[in-house]
């Protein structure tokens, strides 16, 4: 737990001085939804339907370039043979990129809610703590799965070129229900409609964390 | 031995061949168009043993590490795209004339098309990861997480759509003795044809191997 609690505090620490990867997801989500502001026709009628795919998509678009950033940062001066080189669990490593990378795409996450709300002027119905569950189990099997490809992508030819590619059809039943159950929500769902969904993310969150835990060994021993 | 496999799968093949197109009764409501139905049940057996081999040779692979097992996962996983592209196609094939479109986001289909995805994915993964071993490690994580990521697919494209036709199984209706004899002559010499290919496959890939050695002896 201890070492968990270092490698965690040590990349927050770095990104906390930089600010670069939180701040260039940032950026980006802006940019995303001045784009689509400028590129839809987005009226009453399909608001509701609409909205929610284009929150995940943009959500994916900005984690991914978030990823792709977390290890390479390991790369430049060859920070990662130091971390390899001591004594630890290589679960235990994977565990705390997850969670770093968890706490990037959750910040950018809410900024992207935020300024979908704001700008296009939805109606979330009260059920704003169910949201809230839809998005941290969306947001921790995008990156359950995205810190484990993120790994493997960076130590390939293609490298950040590679991830979207990997990662995107494996993620698609989060996709898929995470949009359901946003979508049931801004059209006025409550908890009894989005069940199902939830619980399909959360069989999905635990059987990845698990299995990604297991093989990522593999996958980071070769950088 | 393998001269006495190639006869038998030939000779099957034929028979099969003859089975589905003249044997067999043709289906009253769908006519002959419900013919492909053989090849593409015999197509996707392929594809779904193939994929499964890939599955369990990875693990292998990652627990022990011999090179055989990769080669294995790797052959297997080739052929599989090859049978799973085939199946999509004698589907839609199959689908214009019945369902009136070539395609329909149905759960089965949903999950068939991201099962090609994954696999492609899978393929362009080795192409891309340098050497030996890391690709091999790479590639067996990937069809590991790929193969559990399928049932998750299929459950969720069901419940998003919250329909699913059944063909067979409970409700799906009885079969005709004569249909399924094809259907079952089909399926036995798909299978043959999948094991000599595999065997062709994997020939090649270790001499590729050995020339591989070959050339790096010689150049230092």
């Amino acid at each position: 737990m201890n070492t968990l609690a270092a490698i965690l505090w040590k990349d927050i620490i770095n990104e906390l001085r930089t600010k670069e990867i939180v701040l260039s997801m940032a950026a980006f989500s802006i940019v995303l939804v001045v784009i689509f502001n400028f590129s839809l026709v987005i009226n009453n009628d399909n608001i509701g339907y609409l909205v929610p795919s284009l929150l995940w998509i943009s959500i994916i678009f900005v984690g991914t370039l978030g990823l792709s950033r977390t290890f390479a940062i390991e790369k430049e001066n060859s920070a990662i043979t130091g971390i390899l080189l001591s004594p630890i669990d290589r679960s235990m490593l994977y565990l705390s990129k997850v969670i770093s990378n968890l706490i990037y795409i959750l910040i950018t996450q809410f900024l992207l809610l935020f300024l979908f709300v704001v700008l296009f002027n939805i109606n979330i119905n009260g059920e704003v703590g169910l949201l809230i569950i839809v998005m941290i189990l969306g947001a921790i099997g995008f990156s359950t799965l995205g810190t484990l490809f993120s790994t493997m992508a960076i130590n390939t030819k293609l490298r950040e070129l590679l991830l979207p590619v990997i990662l995107f059809p494996v993620i698609i039943p989060v996709i898929i229900n995470a949009v359901r159950a946003t979508s049931i929500i801004f059209n006025g769902g409550g908890y009894a409609e989005i069940s199902p969904y939830l619980k399909i993310l959360i069989c999905f969150d635990i059987i990845f964390l698990v299995t990604s835990a297991l093989v990522y060994e593999f996958v980071v021993e070769e950088s | 031995m393998k001269l006495f496999l190639y006869i038998i799968t030939l000779i099957l093949m034929l028979i099969s061949t003859y089975a589905a197109l003249i044997y067999a009764p043709t289906e009253t409501i769908m006519g002959n168009i419900q013919r492909i139905f053989y090849f593409h049940m015999g197509t996707v057996w392929v594809a779904t043993i193939a994929f499964m081999i890939v599955f369990v040779a990875s693990i292998i692979y990652l627990i022990n590490g011999k090179k055989k097992w990769d080669v294995l996962a790797y052959t297997s996983a080739e052929i599989g795209v090859l049978f799973i592209t085939l199946t999509i196609i004698t589907g839609s094939i199959w689908a214009k004339p019945v369902w009136g479109t070539w395609w329909t986001w149905d759960p089965q289909l949903t999950t068939t098309f991201i099962l090609w995805i994954l696999y492609i994915v899978y393929l362009l993964i080795r192409a891309n990861s340098g050497f030996d071993e890391k690709k091999a490690k790479y590639s067996a994580v990937f069809a590991i997480i790929a193969f559990i990521d399928l049932p998750l697919v299929y459950i969720s494209a069901r419940v998003m759509r919250g329909i699913s036709p059944v063909v067979f199984g409970p409700g799906g209706g009885g079969i005709e003795p004569k249909m399924l004899n094809a259907l079952l002559i089909t399926l036995v010499s798909f299978t043959l044809l999948f094991i000599l290919l595999l065997i062709e496959r994997i020939k090649i890939e270790n001499l590729k191997y050995q020339i591989n050695k070959l050339i790096y002896t010689e150049n230092n």
